[in-house]
Protein backbone atom coordinates (compact mmCIF):
# COMPACT_ATOMS: atom_id res chain seq x y z
CA UNK A 1 0.00 0.00 0.00
CA UNK A 2 3.22 2.40 0.85
CA UNK A 3 4.76 2.14 -2.46
CA UNK A 4 2.11 2.61 -4.23
CA UNK A 5 1.40 6.57 -5.37
CA UNK A 6 -1.51 8.42 -3.26
CA UNK A 7 -4.78 8.01 -5.24
CA UNK A 8 -3.96 5.22 -7.44
CA UNK A 9 -5.79 3.24 -5.29
CA UNK A 10 -9.66 4.23 -5.26
CA UNK A 11 -10.43 3.05 -1.65
CA UNK A 12 -7.87 5.84 -0.76
CA UNK A 13 -9.21 8.32 -3.31
CA UNK A 14 -11.94 9.74 -0.79
CA UNK A 15 -9.34 10.45 2.36
CA UNK A 16 -6.93 12.08 0.04
CA UNK A 17 -8.92 14.89 -1.59
CA UNK A 18 -5.39 16.42 -2.86
CA UNK A 19 -3.33 16.18 -6.35
CA UNK A 20 -6.05 15.49 -9.05
CA UNK A 21 -8.17 12.96 -7.56
CA UNK A 22 -11.12 13.99 -10.15
CA UNK A 23 -9.36 12.48 -13.25
CA UNK A 24 -7.69 9.69 -11.45
CA UNK A 25 -10.83 8.64 -10.61
CA UNK A 26 -12.83 9.22 -14.27
CA UNK A 27 -9.54 7.15 -15.91
CA UNK A 28 -10.35 4.43 -13.20
CA UNK A 29 -14.55 4.62 -14.07
CA UNK A 30 -12.86 4.73 -17.89
CA UNK A 31 -10.54 1.54 -17.70
CA UNK A 32 -13.46 -0.50 -15.59
CA UNK A 33 -15.71 0.41 -18.35
CA UNK A 34 -13.78 -0.83 -20.75
CA UNK A 35 -12.84 -3.96 -18.86
CA UNK A 36 -16.49 -4.54 -18.10
CA UNK A 37 -17.57 -3.90 -21.92
CA UNK A 38 -14.62 -7.03 -22.75
CA UNK A 39 -15.95 -8.96 -20.28
CA UNK A 40 -19.31 -8.52 -21.58
CA UNK A 41 -18.62 -9.31 -24.95
CA UNK A 42 -16.98 -12.38 -23.71
CA UNK A 43 -20.08 -13.69 -22.28
CA UNK A 44 -22.09 -12.92 -25.18
CA UNK A 45 -19.49 -14.80 -26.93
CA UNK A 46 -19.72 -17.85 -24.89
CA UNK A 47 -23.57 -17.68 -24.89
CA UNK A 48 -23.41 -17.54 -28.48
CA UNK A 49 -21.03 -19.91 -28.71
CA UNK A 50 -23.10 -22.60 -26.48
CA UNK A 51 -26.01 -22.21 -27.69
CA UNK A 52 -25.24 -23.34 -31.37
CA UNK A 53 -23.45 -25.82 -30.09
CA UNK A 54 -27.06 -26.89 -27.97
CA UNK A 55 -28.90 -26.08 -31.62
CA UNK A 56 -26.64 -28.63 -33.62
CA UNK A 57 -26.77 -31.00 -30.73
CA UNK A 58 -30.56 -30.85 -30.87
CA UNK A 59 -30.75 -31.04 -34.74
CA UNK A 60 -28.67 -33.74 -34.63
CA UNK A 61 -30.43 -35.74 -31.73
CA UNK A 62 -33.85 -35.16 -33.81
CA UNK A 63 -32.63 -37.14 -36.75
CA UNK A 64 -31.29 -40.02 -34.66
CA UNK A 65 -34.40 -40.54 -32.85
CA UNK A 66 -35.83 -41.31 -36.60
CA UNK A 67 -35.82 -45.35 -36.26
CA UNK A 68 -36.62 -46.99 -39.82
CA UNK A 69 -40.04 -48.14 -39.12
CA UNK A 70 -40.52 -44.47 -37.61
CA UNK A 71 -39.31 -42.76 -40.73
CA UNK A 72 -41.44 -45.03 -43.04
CA UNK A 73 -44.66 -43.78 -41.34
CA UNK A 74 -43.61 -40.30 -41.35
CA UNK A 75 -42.19 -40.33 -44.77
CA UNK A 76 -45.33 -42.09 -46.27
CA UNK A 77 -47.90 -40.77 -44.44
CA UNK A 78 -46.02 -37.09 -45.57
CA UNK A 79 -46.82 -38.42 -49.13
CA UNK A 80 -50.32 -39.85 -48.68
CA UNK A 81 -51.51 -36.50 -47.14
CA UNK A 82 -50.25 -34.63 -49.80
CA UNK A 83 -52.44 -36.47 -52.49
CA UNK A 84 -55.10 -36.64 -50.34
CA UNK A 85 -55.37 -33.15 -50.00
CA UNK A 86 -55.12 -32.43 -53.75
CA UNK A 87 -57.30 -35.17 -54.43
CA UNK A 88 -60.29 -33.58 -52.38
CA UNK A 89 -59.39 -30.06 -53.08
CA UNK A 90 -60.08 -30.76 -56.99
CA UNK A 91 -63.34 -32.82 -56.23
CA UNK A 92 -64.28 -30.09 -53.72
CA UNK A 93 -63.77 -27.92 -56.78
CA UNK A 94 -65.56 -29.44 -59.28
CA UNK A 95 -68.49 -29.57 -57.27
CA UNK A 96 -68.56 -26.17 -57.23
CA UNK A 97 -67.51 -25.35 -60.33
CA UNK A 98 -69.09 -27.98 -62.34
CA UNK A 99 -65.62 -28.61 -64.17
CA UNK A 100 -65.97 -32.02 -64.19
CA UNK A 101 -62.90 -33.69 -64.46
CA UNK A 102 -60.52 -30.96 -65.12
CA UNK A 103 -59.89 -29.62 -60.96
CA UNK A 104 -59.65 -33.07 -59.76
CA UNK A 105 -56.89 -33.83 -62.41
CA UNK A 106 -55.12 -30.36 -62.12
CA UNK A 107 -55.33 -30.65 -58.61
CA UNK A 108 -54.56 -33.91 -57.90
CA UNK A 109 -51.29 -33.94 -59.97
CA UNK A 110 -50.61 -30.82 -58.10
CA UNK A 111 -51.15 -32.90 -54.76
CA UNK A 112 -48.65 -35.41 -56.06
CA UNK A 113 -46.04 -32.69 -56.32
CA UNK A 114 -47.03 -31.43 -52.89
CA UNK A 115 -46.61 -35.02 -51.62
CA UNK A 116 -43.49 -35.15 -52.88
CA UNK A 117 -42.27 -31.79 -51.67
CA UNK A 118 -43.64 -32.83 -48.36
CA UNK A 119 -41.08 -35.73 -48.48
CA UNK A 120 -38.12 -33.99 -49.51
CA UNK A 121 -38.66 -32.08 -46.63
CA UNK A 122 -38.80 -34.07 -43.88
CA UNK A 123 -35.74 -36.19 -45.16
CA UNK A 124 -34.09 -32.99 -45.35
CA UNK A 125 -33.55 -32.86 -49.27
CA UNK A 126 -35.18 -29.59 -49.66
CA UNK A 127 -35.86 -26.31 -47.68
CA UNK A 128 -38.28 -25.88 -45.00
CA UNK A 129 -40.93 -22.80 -46.78
CA UNK A 130 -39.69 -19.92 -46.11
CA UNK A 131 -35.98 -20.66 -45.23
CA UNK A 132 -33.47 -18.51 -47.45
CA UNK A 133 -29.83 -19.39 -47.42
CA UNK A 134 -30.71 -23.42 -47.78
CA UNK A 135 -27.56 -25.86 -48.72
CA UNK A 136 -28.13 -29.45 -49.54
CA UNK A 137 -27.01 -31.58 -47.18
CA UNK A 138 -24.42 -34.23 -48.94
CA UNK A 139 -25.93 -37.33 -48.84
CA UNK A 140 -29.57 -38.51 -48.07
CA UNK A 141 -29.83 -38.57 -44.52
CA UNK A 142 -28.84 -41.62 -42.57
CA UNK A 143 -30.72 -44.09 -41.87
CA UNK B 1 -65.53 -60.98 -30.50
CA UNK B 2 -63.18 -62.09 -28.33
CA UNK B 3 -60.82 -62.62 -31.27
CA UNK B 4 -62.19 -59.23 -33.43
CA UNK B 5 -58.76 -57.61 -33.41
CA UNK B 6 -61.02 -54.25 -34.41
CA UNK B 7 -63.81 -54.40 -31.97
CA UNK B 8 -60.85 -52.93 -29.27
CA UNK B 9 -61.66 -49.19 -31.31
CA UNK B 10 -65.54 -49.69 -31.27
CA UNK B 11 -67.40 -46.97 -29.63
CA UNK B 12 -69.90 -47.42 -27.21
CA UNK B 13 -72.37 -44.77 -25.97
CA UNK B 14 -72.63 -44.34 -22.05
CA UNK B 15 -75.12 -41.76 -21.64
CA UNK B 16 -77.26 -41.12 -24.82
CA UNK B 17 -76.82 -37.04 -25.13
CA UNK B 18 -79.45 -35.76 -28.31
CA UNK B 19 -79.07 -32.10 -29.08
CA UNK B 20 -81.48 -30.74 -31.71
CA UNK B 21 -80.67 -34.28 -33.33
CA UNK B 22 -77.07 -34.18 -33.40
CA UNK B 23 -75.35 -36.89 -31.55
CA UNK B 24 -73.60 -35.94 -28.52
CA UNK B 25 -73.94 -38.70 -26.51
CA UNK B 26 -71.55 -39.59 -23.65
CA UNK B 27 -68.93 -42.43 -25.57
CA UNK B 28 -66.58 -45.10 -23.94
CA UNK B 29 -64.13 -42.31 -26.36
CA UNK B 30 -65.29 -39.40 -24.11
CA UNK B 31 -64.92 -41.27 -20.83
CA UNK B 32 -61.18 -41.78 -21.71
CA UNK B 33 -60.63 -38.24 -22.90
CA UNK B 34 -61.75 -37.40 -19.14
CA UNK B 35 -59.61 -39.93 -17.94
CA UNK B 36 -56.46 -38.74 -19.67
CA UNK B 37 -57.10 -35.07 -18.47
CA UNK B 38 -57.81 -36.03 -14.70
CA UNK B 39 -54.87 -38.80 -14.83
CA UNK B 40 -52.34 -36.08 -16.46
CA UNK B 41 -53.71 -33.23 -14.39
CA UNK B 42 -53.85 -35.37 -11.13
CA UNK B 43 -50.49 -36.67 -11.65
CA UNK B 44 -49.20 -33.05 -12.14
CA UNK B 45 -50.46 -31.74 -9.27
CA UNK B 46 -49.48 -34.52 -7.12
CA UNK B 47 -45.95 -34.50 -8.53
CA UNK B 48 -45.24 -31.02 -8.04
CA UNK B 49 -47.36 -30.76 -4.67
CA UNK B 50 -43.94 -31.04 -2.86
CA UNK B 51 -42.14 -28.11 -4.72
CA UNK B 52 -38.84 -29.84 -2.59
CA UNK B 53 -35.64 -28.58 -3.62
CA UNK B 54 -34.52 -31.98 -4.12
CA UNK B 55 -36.85 -33.64 -6.44
CA UNK B 56 -38.61 -36.64 -5.46
CA UNK B 57 -39.53 -39.57 -8.01
CA UNK B 58 -42.63 -37.90 -9.04
CA UNK B 59 -41.37 -34.52 -9.55
CA UNK B 60 -38.73 -35.18 -11.31
CA UNK B 61 -40.90 -36.86 -14.28
CA UNK B 62 -42.66 -33.94 -13.96
CA UNK B 63 -39.94 -31.61 -14.19
CA UNK B 64 -37.76 -33.80 -16.99
CA UNK B 65 -41.53 -33.66 -19.10
CA UNK B 66 -41.18 -30.00 -18.53
CA UNK B 67 -37.87 -29.51 -19.29
CA UNK B 68 -38.06 -32.04 -22.72
CA UNK B 69 -40.66 -29.79 -24.00
CA UNK B 70 -39.20 -26.57 -23.27
CA UNK B 71 -36.21 -27.68 -25.15
CA UNK B 72 -37.97 -29.16 -27.44
CA UNK B 73 -39.95 -26.01 -28.60
CA UNK B 74 -36.77 -23.80 -27.79
CA UNK B 75 -34.77 -25.24 -29.61
CA UNK B 76 -37.29 -25.53 -33.20
CA UNK B 77 -39.55 -22.13 -32.46
CA UNK B 78 -36.91 -19.89 -30.64
CA UNK B 79 -37.34 -17.89 -27.42
CA UNK B 80 -40.69 -16.44 -28.66
CA UNK B 81 -42.20 -19.79 -29.21
CA UNK B 82 -41.96 -20.38 -25.16
CA UNK B 83 -45.81 -18.25 -25.35
CA UNK B 84 -47.05 -21.35 -27.03
CA UNK B 85 -45.53 -23.28 -24.35
CA UNK B 86 -48.74 -23.79 -21.96
CA UNK B 87 -50.64 -25.72 -25.25
CA UNK B 88 -47.62 -27.55 -26.51
CA UNK B 89 -46.91 -29.17 -23.06
CA UNK B 90 -50.98 -29.53 -22.74
CA UNK B 91 -51.15 -31.60 -26.18
CA UNK B 92 -47.77 -33.85 -25.29
CA UNK B 93 -49.42 -34.43 -21.64
CA UNK B 94 -52.47 -35.42 -23.54
CA UNK B 95 -51.40 -37.28 -26.25
CA UNK B 96 -48.65 -39.11 -24.12
CA UNK B 97 -51.26 -39.81 -20.72
CA UNK B 98 -54.07 -41.06 -23.90
CA UNK B 99 -51.19 -43.70 -25.40
CA UNK B 100 -49.93 -44.95 -22.25
CA UNK B 101 -53.71 -45.00 -20.71
CA UNK B 102 -54.79 -47.46 -24.01
CA UNK B 103 -52.03 -49.98 -22.60
CA UNK B 104 -53.80 -50.82 -19.98
CA UNK B 105 -55.65 -53.93 -21.00
CA UNK B 106 -59.44 -53.27 -22.00
CA UNK B 107 -59.13 -49.88 -22.08
CA UNK B 108 -60.01 -47.46 -24.86
CA UNK B 109 -57.32 -46.13 -26.98
CA UNK B 110 -58.95 -42.39 -27.92
CA UNK B 111 -55.68 -41.48 -30.14
CA UNK B 112 -56.21 -44.74 -32.47
CA UNK B 113 -59.73 -42.74 -33.84
CA UNK B 114 -58.35 -40.60 -36.42
CA UNK B 115 -61.11 -38.07 -35.85
CA UNK B 116 -59.29 -37.21 -32.11
CA UNK B 117 -55.79 -36.78 -33.47
CA UNK B 118 -57.48 -34.72 -36.15
CA UNK B 119 -58.94 -32.24 -34.17
CA UNK B 120 -55.75 -31.89 -32.18
CA UNK B 121 -54.08 -31.44 -35.54
CA UNK B 122 -56.58 -28.66 -36.63
CA UNK B 123 -56.05 -27.07 -33.01
CA UNK B 124 -52.42 -26.77 -33.93
CA UNK B 125 -52.73 -25.50 -37.61
CA UNK B 126 -55.56 -23.04 -36.65
CA UNK B 127 -53.34 -21.65 -33.83
CA UNK B 128 -50.24 -21.38 -36.48
CA UNK B 129 -52.89 -19.72 -38.67
CA UNK B 130 -54.70 -17.26 -37.08
CA UNK B 131 -51.58 -16.38 -35.17
CA UNK B 132 -49.62 -16.40 -38.29
CA UNK B 133 -52.60 -13.60 -39.30
CA UNK B 134 -52.41 -11.76 -36.18
CA UNK B 135 -48.87 -11.04 -35.91
CA UNK B 136 -47.67 -10.65 -39.72
CA UNK B 137 -51.27 -9.90 -41.42
CA UNK B 138 -50.81 -10.48 -45.16
CA UNK B 139 -46.74 -11.03 -44.83
CA UNK B 140 -48.15 -14.12 -43.22
CA UNK B 141 -48.76 -15.89 -47.18
CA UNK B 142 -45.01 -15.02 -47.79
CA UNK B 143 -44.69 -18.24 -46.56
CA UNK B 144 -46.06 -19.63 -49.36
CA UNK B 145 -44.49 -17.96 -52.11
CA UNK B 146 -40.90 -18.71 -52.03
CA UNK B 147 -37.37 -17.28 -53.03
CA UNK B 148 -36.11 -16.90 -56.36
CA UNK B 149 -38.52 -18.93 -58.37
CA UNK B 150 -38.87 -17.71 -62.06
CA UNK B 151 -42.13 -15.32 -62.31
CA UNK B 152 -43.70 -18.01 -65.08
CA UNK B 153 -43.30 -20.58 -62.31
CA UNK B 154 -44.71 -18.51 -59.25
CA UNK B 155 -48.30 -19.34 -59.35
CA UNK B 156 -47.54 -23.44 -59.73
CA UNK B 157 -44.72 -23.56 -56.67
CA UNK B 158 -47.56 -21.34 -54.64
CA UNK B 159 -50.24 -23.78 -55.36
CA UNK B 160 -48.15 -26.55 -54.66
CA UNK B 161 -46.85 -24.86 -50.94
CA UNK B 162 -50.63 -24.05 -50.20
CA UNK B 163 -51.38 -27.80 -50.60
CA UNK B 164 -48.30 -28.98 -49.09
CA UNK B 165 -49.34 -26.42 -46.09
CA UNK B 166 -52.89 -28.07 -45.73
CA UNK B 167 -51.68 -31.30 -46.12
CA UNK B 168 -49.82 -30.63 -42.66
CA UNK B 169 -52.76 -31.39 -40.60
CA UNK B 170 -53.68 -34.74 -42.67
CA UNK B 171 -50.44 -36.21 -42.34
CA UNK B 172 -49.60 -34.93 -38.68
CA UNK B 173 -53.05 -36.83 -37.56
CA UNK B 174 -52.27 -40.12 -39.62
CA UNK B 175 -49.40 -40.58 -38.15
CA UNK B 176 -50.41 -40.91 -34.59
CA UNK B 177 -53.29 -42.04 -35.55
CA UNK B 178 -52.24 -45.21 -37.85
CA UNK B 179 -49.12 -46.12 -35.60
CA UNK B 180 -51.70 -46.59 -32.56
CA UNK B 181 -54.42 -48.37 -34.90
CA UNK B 182 -51.97 -50.52 -36.44
CA UNK B 183 -50.13 -51.43 -32.87
CA UNK B 184 -52.94 -51.98 -31.03
CA UNK B 185 -54.25 -54.52 -33.73
CA UNK B 186 -51.39 -56.42 -34.72
CA UNK B 187 -50.77 -56.67 -30.74
CA UNK B 188 -54.43 -58.20 -30.70
CA UNK B 189 -53.98 -60.50 -33.63
CA UNK B 190 -51.09 -61.80 -32.05
CA UNK B 191 -53.05 -62.44 -28.83
CA UNK B 192 -55.68 -64.01 -30.29
CA UNK B 193 -53.36 -66.76 -32.11
CA UNK B 194 -52.42 -67.95 -28.94
CA UNK B 195 -56.59 -68.87 -28.07
CA UNK B 196 -57.05 -70.42 -31.60
CA UNK B 197 -53.42 -72.16 -30.96
CA UNK B 198 -54.23 -73.66 -27.99
CA UNK B 199 -58.07 -74.91 -28.86
CA UNK B 200 -55.87 -76.67 -31.32
CA UNK B 201 -54.93 -79.47 -29.00
CA UNK B 202 -51.54 -80.47 -27.08
CA UNK B 203 -49.46 -79.25 -30.06
CA UNK B 204 -51.23 -76.52 -30.69
CA UNK B 205 -50.74 -75.74 -27.08
CA UNK B 206 -46.45 -75.91 -27.36
CA UNK B 207 -46.78 -73.76 -30.64
CA UNK B 208 -48.64 -71.54 -29.09
CA UNK B 209 -45.58 -69.98 -27.15
CA UNK B 210 -44.28 -68.39 -30.26
CA UNK B 211 -47.67 -65.90 -30.69
CA UNK B 212 -47.18 -65.35 -26.92
CA UNK B 213 -43.18 -64.51 -27.25
CA UNK B 214 -44.51 -62.11 -30.50
CA UNK B 215 -46.92 -60.10 -28.45
CA UNK B 216 -44.58 -60.01 -25.06
CA UNK B 217 -42.35 -58.39 -27.64
CA UNK B 218 -45.00 -56.53 -29.55
CA UNK B 219 -46.12 -55.24 -26.10
CA UNK B 220 -42.72 -53.63 -25.28
CA UNK B 221 -42.65 -51.75 -28.69
CA UNK B 222 -46.04 -50.18 -28.38
CA UNK B 223 -44.93 -48.43 -24.69
CA UNK B 224 -42.23 -47.43 -27.57
CA UNK B 225 -44.18 -46.29 -30.00
CA UNK B 226 -46.65 -44.11 -27.27
CA UNK B 227 -43.83 -42.45 -26.31
CA UNK B 228 -42.40 -41.65 -29.55
CA UNK B 229 -45.30 -40.49 -31.22
CA UNK B 230 -46.37 -38.21 -28.60
CA UNK B 231 -42.98 -36.67 -28.98
CA UNK B 232 -43.18 -36.82 -33.15
CA UNK B 233 -46.52 -34.64 -32.11
CA UNK B 234 -44.82 -32.10 -29.97
CA UNK B 235 -41.87 -31.53 -32.42
CA UNK B 236 -44.13 -31.14 -35.50
CA UNK B 237 -46.37 -28.93 -33.40
CA UNK B 238 -43.05 -26.83 -32.22
CA UNK B 239 -42.33 -26.87 -36.25
CA UNK B 240 -45.46 -25.56 -37.39
CA UNK B 241 -45.38 -23.06 -34.59
CA UNK B 242 -42.38 -21.92 -35.85
CA UNK B 243 -43.41 -21.06 -39.52
CA UNK B 244 -46.52 -18.76 -37.67
CA UNK B 245 -43.43 -17.22 -35.47
CA UNK B 246 -41.17 -16.76 -38.30
CA UNK B 247 -42.85 -16.83 -42.15
CA UNK B 248 -39.70 -15.19 -43.47
CA UNK B 249 -37.30 -16.28 -41.41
Amino acid sequence: MSGRPAGQDPADGSSEPQGGTPEVVASQAEVSDAVLAERLRQLSQRIDAEKSVKQSQTVAARERDMTGFGKAMRLSADFIAGVVVGGGLGWAVDKWLGTMPWGMIVLLLLGFCAGVLNVMRTAGLAPQPGETGWQPKDGPPRS
Amino acid sequence: MANDPIHQFQLSTIVPIDVGGLNFSFTNSSLFMVATTVVATGFLAAATSGRGLVPGRMQMVAEQAYEFVAGTLRSAAGTEGMRFFPMVFSLFMFVLVANLIGMVPYFFTITSHIIVTFALAMLVIGTVVGYGFYKHGLHFLGLFVPHGVPTLLVPLVTAIEVISFLSRPISLSVRLFANMMAGHTALKVFAGFIVSMSAAGAVGVAGSVLPLLMTVALTGLEFLVAFLQAYVFTVLTCMYLNDALHPGH
